[in-house]
């Protein structure tokens, strides 16, 4: 089994003492997940529906104490954002 | 909690290290991103309503759907603020690791843009299955080399996303060969760029037609993403040399289109010919999808996979009918939606929690809420990957590719040095020897003629003249 360089025992050191800080402070790891989520074209751009489970989210998160949100596209609905995008030229996206 | 992130390629995890964000190469211009319009339906949408203390504190890592490619996904992508801003869309796939605090285990989600994944930039036309579901085997795949340009292996030709003829690979029949120099099909080129006028995309109300025919051909281009395999095939190569070289405990993989979807969508075949066995054959827990506005979850079968599939479309639309309806719901595995609901709005907690501090298998929990935060299903599973060596070891999926190969590399070129240094050193010396040899020689008859044949018997050394000397 390839293995590179064993890291010097100053660095586990660090480490450990790093996991000891966050075990105090987060147990565990909580984020939230949704998607299409984003609105609708016209005036106000949201929906009641979306409103709701934004602040129910929000409840959640923080009782849970969300570490981050990852949302799974939908962000502009239903045509995305104004104006034409830019023709896409980068290889790694 | 702490964050590193990296757009391409991935990077292992750097435990114990500050964490720095190998930033996405350099962006490109980001066009109207920063436009007062683009800024004000930024926070319309998004900034004035996920705006409480705890979400507000925390990154928002997105992808792109159909949605967003219909209108100005460069402009989302530039609204990323640095690696500190909330907003996290640096490129259109990009991934990050996260620590599970009180153990060593690591969690990398890899978020994909499955628009260009798939080259689906449509609905996916609904198969009607004449038997019902019927897995394929073996899966047939197409290979194509006329409409998608490139002859790539697998890159679905117009046919297969456009018409019945997934429902004819998925039920295992081989799909009749396409006939040669047939013309491209009516839902080609035109008819896209048709579908998103008349649709009044973003595009076509923010320019006017004059414009729009001046950037007709260079729409057509990029609209028309099945037609644009360099974009396929960059990010499946980008995917395959992100799950091969993780080194993460845990792999989550998010993108917009579902693999299974019992909705008006469904399940994307592309996904579930490539994704799904990718991901399983390297223990990956869960695909999170969207695209249909359901809540569903899609147990793992033994048939498939062991990866759970979820969706959770229903952030802003819960639509009751289409919950009712499921019209996709027959071309899932049978059996493995356990749980589906789009009466309402709703989200997703994931947690991971380990159960000690030291290495153990942590267990991943997936609780679906509704918009009144009412818990309404949760699943546990364990790990499908062993986790890997905290200090840089492999995984399962990678114990032979990267490091091994840098240490034969290593030895080789040692041996090579040795060898070859030492072989040519001898070769100098083997060479330059019977030069000299000649020289002294020469030197000492010339020094001493005339006594070269007495100098063994009197013992003199081959420096000194004793015949001279002695004047014998």
């Amino acid at each position: 089994m390839g293995r590179g360089p064993r890291p010097p025992v100053w660095l586990a050191v660090l480490v450990s003492a790093r996991r000891a800080a966050a075990l105090i402070n987060s147990p565990g790891l909580t984020f939230g997940v949704l998607s299409n989520w984003g609105g609708q074209g016209t005036s106000p751009y949201t929906t009641p529906g979306q409103v709701a489970a934004a602040a129910a989210l929000e409840a959640v998160a923080a009782a849970t104490k969300a570490a981050f949100v990852v949302s799974a596209g939908g962000n502009f609905l239903p045509q995305g954002l104004p104006g034409a995008r830019q023709d896409w030229d980068h290889p790694r996206g | 909690m702490t964050v590193h992130a990296a757009a391409t390629p991935a990077a292992r995890p750097r435990i114990g290290r500050p964490l720095t964000r190998s930033a996405a190469a350099p962006t490109l211009p980001v066009g109207t991103s920063n436009s007062p319009q683009t800024l004000a339906r930024q926070a319309a949408t998004w900034g004035d309503v996920y705006n409480g203390p705890a979400l507000s504190a925390v990154p928002w890592y997105t992808c792109g759907s159909f949605q967003d490619w219909s209108g100005n996904i460069t402009a989302e992508r530039g609204l990323t603020e640095g690696v500190s801003g909330r907003w996290q869309f640096p490129t259109l796939w990009h991934t990050f690791t996260v620590d599970v605090e009180p153990s060593y285990n690591t969690l990398q989600i890899i978020m994909v843009d499955t628009v260009t994944l798939t080259g689906l930039m449509r609905n996916n036309p609904l198969p009607t299955p004449p038997g019902g579901f019927q897995p394929p085997s073996p899966p047939v795949r197409q290979q194509s080399a006329g409409s998608d340009g490139g002859g790539q292996t697998g890159f679905y030709t117009d046919a297969d996303v456009h018409s019945d003829t997934g429902a004819s690979h998925w039920t295992g029949q081989a799909p009749a060969p396409a006939p040669a120099a047939t013309p491209p099909p009516a839902t080609s080129d035109a008819d896209i760029l048709a579908g998103f006028s008349s649709a009044g995309g973003a595009g076509a109300a923010a320019y006017g037609a004059g414009t729009r025919r001046r950037k007709a051909g260079r729409r057509l281009q990029d609209f028309n993403l099945r037609n644009n395999p360099p974009i396929s095939s960059a990010q499946w190569r980008w995917l395959t040399h992100v799950v091969n070289t993780s080194t993460a405990d845990w792999l989550i993989v998010v993108g917009n289109d579902p693999i299974w979807s019992a909705g008006e969508h469904g399940p994307t075949w592309r996904l579930v010919d490539d994704l799904l066995p990718l991901l399983d054959a390297h223990g990956a827990a869960l695909y999170i999808g969207g695209r249909d506005p359901l809540s569903q979850h899609f147990k793992p079968t033994a048939q498939f996979s062991n990866v759970d599939v979820i969706t959770v479309g229903n952030g802003a639309a819960g639509n009751a009918s289409m919950a009712a309806l499921l019209p996709s719901a027959a071309l899932n595995p049978p059996g493995s939606l356990a749980f589906v609901f789009g009466n309402d709005t709703g989200f997703v907690t994931i947690n991971l929690t380990p159960p000690g501090p030291e290495r153990p298998p942590s267990t991943l929990t997936v609780t679906f809420f509704d918009s009144q935060a009412t818990e309404l299903y949760s699943f546990s599973k364990q790990n499908n990957r062993t986790p890997p060596d905290p200090f840089g070891g492999h995984g399962v999926a990678t114990t032979a590719p990267v490091q091994l190969r840098h240490e034969k590399l290593w030895l080789l070129s040692g041996a090579a040095v040795f060898f070859l240094g030492g072989g040519g050193y001898f070769a100098y010396l083997a060479a330059s020897a019977p030069e000299e040899a000649p020289k002294r020689v020469r030197r000492s008859t010339k020094a001493r003629a005339g006594a070269g044949e007495l100098r063994p018997l009197l013992g003199g050394r081959r420096g000194e003249n004793t015949l001279d000397d002695t004047g014998l």
